[in-house]
């Protein structure tokens, strides 16, 4: 079974309601995400990319869809979007 | 031949062209004593002896014959003693001898340098003496994971930086293939940071410089660079996982990827994450990444940062240069959140943005790429290691450390020799 893991809090952007996310494919339906894809669409995914080596696919959607894209056949998590940042502090001298 | 629990004799050849102490403009390998370890099939027992002597004409005693005494004297050239309870034996070998053994198929598997130990009374403390710096020759991170004294130099690998690109026309990479792709909308992959840069000099520079003492481990591997984080050194989950996949597209059998955001105690990993690292893993590319540099120790410890908590990727903490665990690198706090292998990580000397050239540096962002060149290195030592099995031998060649696992995992990454 799939989880959420609800980390926009990290990026500052609770009060808006799209977020961009990471969707794991499950083994099973890798040989067909283009299918997955489109049913993840049709439930509101703005779909921006398919990772076919590592079966995830990226895009975004309203947060109100994300219940609805986890019950997506052939889903095995969906992730909200986190931001990296280095540590400045340690770069230099 | 492969041996139990994958050791294999092929790896363990000296350097080539005999000792590394003969090797001119070579170091020796830190903390050696010059003699040799040889671990023994289970099998071999009463026969130890007869297999050394007729292998590699190694004259041997039976520990049991000193009825559980130390050794009385020191060992001649060509003498050895076996332990026949450990099923290993402790030989003073010429390299022809080391050779031979090295080569030998059966009951021999595996011959690697005897190290000086310490007491763990010391907790982790070299004497001042013990300290390692950067020489002429090379930085002081070569020396302690013995890549100064590798034979192998990454030849035929291919290691995908993922990080902010790589300044193409630095005088250690212009002329050098390069496969780039950005993932960073609106901007090609060069990089207008420096932390790419110095990222892929730790694990692919050259073996000469153009100024100064040798900084890169892997200097001969293929290099793909991935830029996924923008000039301010930030990016999301999404380029990083289109790197990822890149990477896997293009069979590169290592992923250094210098990039991660803190995690709170008792936070679970990214099941997405975990799933592409296990899938890249099936398909032949192992991820490395940083612990993180969170921690004020010894007071405060971090968990080991996203996404290298995942357990499909490795985890890199940092020790600075008596071997001891930086301040900043963080630990195995939450479940699955271990620390694999630490990497130098204190005054880490690569290369930077022109015109400045040459840097110096702290992070686990340093330490990871060191162990992703010592990873090229064991792929080109072992071709038929990869994913999985590569890192399996990534983390049972490591140097073990007197710092808890917690801290450093397997150990300090080696280089094979």
């Amino acid at each position: 079974m799939g989880r959420f893991a609800f980390g926009w809090d990290r990026r500052g952007t609770d009060a808006v309601s799209r977020a961009n996310v990471a969707i794991a494919v499950a083994d099973d339906a890798r040989g067909r995400i283009y299918e997955v894809a489109a049913v993840c669409r049709a439930v509101g995914l703005e779909h921006t990319s398919t990772l076919t080596d590592i079966g995830v696919l990226l895009g975004s959607v309203e947060l109100d869809n994300l219940l609805s894209l986890r019950a997506v056949p052939g889903v095995v998590a969906v992730e909200v979007e986190r931001e990296f940042r280095l540590k400045q502090y340690l770069w230099g001298g | 031949m492969t041996g139990k629990n994958g050791y294999d004799a092929q790896t363990l050849l000296p350097p080539r062209g005999g000792s590394p102490r003969k090797q001119p403009g070579r170091c020796a390998a830190p903390r050696g004593t010059g003699r040799q370890l040889v671990l023994l099939s289970q099998g071999a027992g009463c026969a130890s002896a007869a297999i050394l002597r007729r292998t590699a004409g190694v004259r041997v005693a039976l520990s049991s014959d000193f009825a559980g005494a130390v050794r009385p004297a020191p060992l001649s050239p060509g003498e050895g003693v076996v332990f026949e309870r450990l099923g290993a034996a402790l030989l003073l070998a010429d390299p022809d001898q080391t050779r031979a053994l090295a080569r030998a198929q059966g009951q021999v598997l595996r011959v690697e340098p005897e190290r000086f130990v310490r007491a763990h009374g010391l907790m982790g403390h070299l004497p001042e003496t013990s300290a390692l710096s950067d020489t002429a020759l090379a930085a002081w991170g070569l020396q302690a994971t013995r890549a100064l004294s590798c034979p192998y130099t990454g030849r035929g690998v291919r290691v995908a930086i993922l990080d902010t690109g790589l300044d193409f026309e630095h005088p250690d990479f212009a002329g050098r293939a390069v496969a780039a792709q950005s993932f960073i909308e609106g901007h090609s992959a060069l990089d207008a940071n420096g932390h790419g840069t110095f990222c892929a000099g730790v694990a692919c520079g050259p073996e000469r410089p153009a100024d100064g003492p040798r900084y890169g481990v892997a200097s001969a591997a293929e290099l793909f660079i991935a830029k996924v984080l923008d000039d301010n050194a930030g990016g999301t989950d999404g380029n990083v996982l289109a790197g990822i996949d890149w990477a896997v597209r293009n069979e590169c059998a290592i992923v250094s990827m210098s990039l991660g955001s803190p995690v709170l105690v008792g936070e679970s990993y990214p099941e997405i994450y975990e799933q592409a690292a296990a899938r890249a893993l099936a398909a032949g590319t192992v991820l490395i990444a940083p612990a993180g540099n969170e921690s004020s120790r010894p007071d405060e410890i971090a968990p080991v940062e996203h996404p290298a908590n995942c357990p499909s990727i490795v985890a890199v903490g940092a020790v600075d240069q008596r071997l001891e665990v930086a301040p900043f690198s963080n630990g195995a706090l939450n479940p699955g959140g271990e620390v694999d292998l630490v990497g130098p990580g204190i005054a880490i000397a690569s290369a930077t943005l022109r015109p400045s050239v040459y840097q110096t540096a702290s992070g686990t962002s340093m330490a990871a790429p060191h162990v992703a060149g010592i990873a090229a290195l064991l792929a080109e030592a072992r071709p038929d290691a990869r994913g999985a099995a590569l890192r399996t031998l990534l983390l049972q060649t490591a140097q073990a450390l007197t710092a808890p696992a917690r801290d450093a995992g397997a150990g300090l990454a080696q280089a094979p020799q």
